[in-house]
């Protein structure tokens, strides 16, 4: 293994699928994409639902095959070293892939054996991940038993257990109690500051400063990648913010207001994006409307980053 | 709206998503649609009890002209395949444990001299008996064989001999297609009820979104219902595919009335809807259903005198084939399509599949409900 | 590898034990299948009702009679009159009416042939068939004992090896045996990878170190044993319900069991990994095993009288020589030396099959 190269490496993946039903044509999932982890991040792929996430991540557990592409992951061709990959990493799907008629412990113990661990290996291991995992007193619980919370951190267990040398999680938190959810990007920080590098996707913005570096995509695309306290920075816009009532609605109505380049509804907030704040400001004050300075979020970010990949495509 | 209308739109969206999953499932459907013709084909080729082409040894141990003539007659017509001639008993019982030959003509020393002297000569037939049935009736080929060459050497006045005349009612030519298409047909149906409306219906428990359906406003009944009542228009249609590619390969003549036959396949399902409803109340997963459903239909197949006529069958084995509800409409069928019967014979079939149908729908109707409830 | 393998087949084993219902259902319902199916598949001609109708009532006649009774059938009330012949088998009490002739004494003596008619009900063809057969074979073996007044020309005796009483359980039993073994093992095993495609679990297996054979020989491993215990209960159910001779070696059979078993598990491996869900593995196993072995493998209907398509197909079913093979040994006492071929089948079938389904295996998604 390449010590000291990057964790993943790869350059121009494609996928596209053909439609379900079986009709011509063919729904691309990833368009060309390069990504570089290195080693000791925890590197976040942000998207909505269908953005391409899982086949990215698919295709970087060696799991689907590239159209076009390819790279190396922990210094392992993608293609041609995949049986390499696989035991270097960790990977866990989006669903919930442990077998629920097994107990915690049956569990963690067909991973290790899986990968090869002795027995005292074995032994010494589940020591250090009872110590975060606290699954200590549910050794003997049935997986299908636990909670949401529960089940995502056997799953990390298990997928830890060979110590991989890279981590890539799908949707890890998606569906899982706030508190859990904290709890598990704290073990993920924990993991990250002993140097493991750490893929993992969400379709949470707010999740998104536990990572080191995010990579916003949209139909299997990037829209932009670095430093989450920077993509926020990008942002070219002052944000207003106007509050209360049907906001959906109004949007429209917003959106061709002088000065305002973009408005954009976030439940019961209206986002205004302006180049010209105290103008805006001031035109709103006249028409007895009172608008707040806003810090801009990611979310922003996202929305303008998406409309300007439609102007460009359009 | 009103909550029966309600209901209905449920169920009619129900049936929807039923139809959308069959059909994003293309392979499935192709299946459940073409298994049941392929099936008919090949049944309706094979199915055949008729004994022809015994692999046969002529053991000839006189060698004489008369003996090599009475063989000879072996070898003509479809009845036997003439494995060879032996002229010893040495390797006799070999040749039928390796299963090559199925009967031995044996024809003793001194056949010729014996039979024109009237002495009676001691032929032998050794058949395998693994298979009675079919030994018994190639024997009989082989008598007859035998009879008719040894004829001229009997004495004078010649060999007075008992034939036999066959005439068979419905089915002259005696094709059991006859027989076996309808029960056939039959078993396409319960497969895709039963076994398949029952996995469905865990499957949906097993992956949740049974316990997703129960929290919206659609009634149980309404779930129950739109789960069945796709698998069963599925199985009409599979069942008159069938019926009719049997139909135009096979020639089967359809004597009587297709609305009865079809009035009957409607009241049938009833019952085997609600056995797969009841096997899905019966299990927590797909496995278990499948085992369930096959168990249930291996046994309600044969008991149904698919294959053989159940009255035949021991006592015990004969009532229990009376809770089969397949019994009485593999019945039905045949009379219907076969002997051109009407509904004045067979309305204590129609009567006892309707009760069984209410009885076995309520009672899956119920353990679905309670299971979940 | 060794202990891969062996996490594998503890995993397995252990889905199978969480599992009682399907356990229960696996191991008892081959045998109650084997009980209920036995009786009601066999046509047994010594239990088929028949009537005669004797026009000549003469000691010709009366001898015909016991010929027929002594031989086969149950004999029953012949009805009074010749009804309408349809509304006679309606009712289904009687699968063949036998009508002697008047003059038939008289006839025997003068005439070459007499015939004596046999009525059956041909909507049941096979029933037909048997009776019309046995009929048959009952009036040649009478016509053999000569006219009255002459010798006959021949004395013909018939010998039944293996089975001189003619039991057709002992034809039926084993053969079901065979095929409830057949759809136990391909049941088994379909299921077996789409349940953990369903559930998703596969996906995480893929991302290991595992190797296809080691998935596959795991997964075989759990169900051959439960199989094998399963074979075990079918035999001994059909010996002591059914007094079946083991008359070969109990070994030699359990040995050949093996490449049997193994063939229908690896077929029913096959079958789960290509396809997606669990329904459409049900319905390509119970489609792809339970027809062919049901109609091409001797079970009921002879193979020798089918339409030359179907008797090339049935060589590669292997229901066909596992039949063979557990009639021979049951029933006829042989030995290997005459099971060679079917044996070398089964080996090659099972081999094939284990091959296809190891190479075949994806070790990637969609």
């Amino acid at each position: 293994m390449a010590e000291e190269g990057p964790a993943i490496a790869v350059a121009g993946l494609t996928k596209s699928y053909v439609r379900a039903g079986g009709r011509a044509d063919e729904v691309r999932a990833l368009a060309p994409f390069d990504l570089t982890v290195a080693r000791g991040q925890i590197v976040g792929i942000l998207g909505p639902d269908g953005a391409g996430k899982s086949t990215l991540l698919r295709i970087l557990a060696t799991l689907l095959l590239p159209d076009r592409g390819g790279g190396t992951i922990c210094g392992h061709d993608l293609v041609t070293g995949y049986r390499r990959v696989r035991r270097a990493i960790g990977y866990m799907p989006q669903r919930f892939s442990l077998y629920p008629d097994l107990s915690v412990l049956e569990n963690m113990r067909f991973f290790a054996e899986i990968f090869g661990l002795s027995r005292t290996a074995f032994r010494a291991r589940m020591e250090e991940l009872l110590a975060f995992n606290m699954l200590g007193p549910f050794l003997d619980r049935r997986a299908g038993a636990l909670s949401g919370g529960m089940k995502q951190k056997l799953a990390l267990s298990c997928i830890l257990i060979h110590t991989p040398e890279l981590l890539i999680l799908d949707e890890p938190t998606t569906g899982v109690d706030p508190v859990s959810r904290a709890e598990f990007w704290e073990i993920l920080g924990g993991l990250r500051d002993r140097g493991v590098p750490v893929l993992v996707t969400t379709p949470y913005m707010d999740e998104a400063q536990h990572c080191d570096r995010i990579c916003l995509l949209h139909e299997g695309a990037r829209l932009a990648e670095d430093a989450p306290e920077r993509i926020v920075a990008s942002f070219p816009y002052s944000l207003a913010v106007l509050r209360g009532g049907d906001m959906l609605a109004r949007q429209a109505d917003f959106g061709s207001l002088e000065g305002v380049v973009r408005a954009v509804a976030f439940g019961d907030r209206l986002h205004l994006y302006t180049r010209d704040l105290p103008g805006l400001t001031r035109r709103l004050a006249e028409r007895g409307l009172e608008v707040t300075a806003g810090r801009p979020t990611l979310e922003d970010v996202f929305v303008e980053k998406m409309g300007e990949a439609a102007r460009a495509r359009a | 709206m009103t909550a029966p209308r309600k209901g209905l739109l449920a169920l009619v969206a129900m049936i929807r998503k039923e139809f959308r999953q069959l059909r994003r499932n293309p392979t499935n459907l192709r299946f459940m649609l073409v298994m049941p013709v392929v099936q008919v084909l090949m049944m309706g080729f094979a199915m055949t009890m008729q004994v022809r082409h015994v692999p046969t040894l002529l053991v000839d141990l006189d060698q004489s002209a008369v003996s090599r003539n009475v063989l000879a007659e072996f070898r003509n017509g479809p009845l036997f395949d003439i494995q060879g001639t032996a002229y010893s008993l040495d390797r006799l019982r070999s040749e039928f444990d390796s299963g090559r030959v199925a009967l031995a003509v044996v024809l003793p020393d001194h056949f010729e001299r014996d039979l024109r002297r009237h002495r009676t000569p001691r032929v032998q037939l050794v058949l395998d008996g693994v298979n009675g049935n079919e030994a018994e009736i190639a024997a009989g080929y082989a008598s007859a064989i035998l009879a008719a060459a040894v004829a001229p050497y009997g004495h004078p006045g010649g060999l007075h001999r008992v034939t036999v005349a066959p005439r068979a009612a419905f089915n002259p030519n005696l094709h059991s297609r006859y027989y076996y298409i309808p029960g056939m047909v039959t078993l396409a149906v319960m497969f895709l009820t039963v076994a398949m409306a029952a996995m469905s219906i865990v499957r949906e428990r097993e992956r949740g979104t049974y316990d997703q359906l129960m929290v919206t406003p659609l009634p149980r009944s309404a779930f129950i219902l739109g789960k069945l009542i796709p698998f069963a228009i599925l199985a009409l249609v599979a069942q008159t595919l069938a019926l009719t590619m049997a139909v135009l390969v096979f020639q089967i003549p359809i004597r009587g009335s297709l609305w009865l036959f079809f009035f009957f396949t409607l009241i049938f399902q009833l019952s085997s809807l609600g056995l797969g409803l009841v096997m899905s109340a019966a299990s927590q997963t797909q496995q278990q259903a499948m085992f369930l459903a096959w168990f249930f239909l291996v046994v309600v197949m044969m008991l149904s005198g698919f294959f053989a006529p159940i009255d035949n069958a021991p006592r015990i084995i004969e009532w229990i084939s009376r809770a089969d509800p397949m019994r009485y409409y593999i019945a039905a069928s045949r009379e219907i399509l076969i002997k051109g019967s009407g509904l004045a014979v067979l309305w204590p079939e129609a009567v006892i599949l309707l009760g069984f149908g209410v009885v076995l729908l309520t009672a899956g109707t119920l353990l679905v409900q309670k299971r979940s409830g | 590898m060794i202990q891969r393998l062996w996490a594998v087949l503890r995993k397995e084993f252990a889905h199978i034990l969480r599992d009682p219902r399907t356990l229960l259902v696996v191991l008892a319902m081959p045998l109650a299948q084997l009980l209920l199916m036995a009786n009601a598949v066999s046509l047994d001609v010594h239990s088929t009702p028949i009537a005669v109708v004797d026009l000549d009532h003469s000691p010709a006649s009366r001898a015909f009679i016991r010929e027929l009774s002594s031989s086969f059938f149950r004999m029953t009330e012949a009805p009074r009159t010749t009804v309408h012949l349809d509304r006679l088998f309606r009712g289904g009490a009687i699968d063949g009416i036998v009508v002697i002739p008047q003059h038939f004494e008289r006839d025997l003596v003068s005439r070459p042939a007499v015939p004596v008619q046999v009525l059956v009900d041909g909507s049941d063809a096979n029933t037909a068939t048997l009776v019309t057969g046995f009929v048959n074979a009952v009036a040649e073996r009478f016509s053999l004992r000569g006219a009255p007044g002459s010798g006959p020309p021949i004395a013909l005796t018939t010998r039944l090896l293996y089975n001189p009483e003619g039991n057709t359980l002992f034809f039926i039993v084993p053969g079901l045996a065979g095929l409830i073994l057949t759809l136990v093992s391909t049941l088994l095993t379909s299921l077996a990878l789409v349940r953990e495609k369903e559930s998703g679990t596969l996906e995480q297996i893929l991302v290991s170190p595992l190797s296809p054979l080691e998935i596959i020989l795991g997964k075989v491993g759990p169900y051959f044993v439960l199989a094998l215990a399963d074979g075990l209960l079918i035999l001994a159910a059909a010996v002591t319900l059914y007094q079946l001779p083991i008359r070969g070696s109990l070994p030699l059979l359990l040995v050949l069991m093996l490449p049997f078993v193994l063939a229908y598990l690896a077929l029913g491996l096959l079958i789960s990994s290509g396809v997606a869900t669990q329904t459409a593995a049900v319905l390509v196993s119970l489609g792809g095993t339970m027809l062919p072995n049901l109609i091409l493998s001797n079970l009921i209907f002879p193979i020798a009288s089918m339409p030359r398509p179907l008797q090339l197909a049935s060589l590669i079913v292997p229901g066909r020589y596992f039949l063979d093979i557990i009639r021979g040994v049951v029933i006829k006492g042989v030995g290997i030396s005459d099971l060679i071929p079917q044996t070398v089948f089964l080996c090659a079938f099972s081999a094939v099959m284990l091959v296809i389904s190891i190479k075949s295996f994806r070790e990637r998604l969609g």
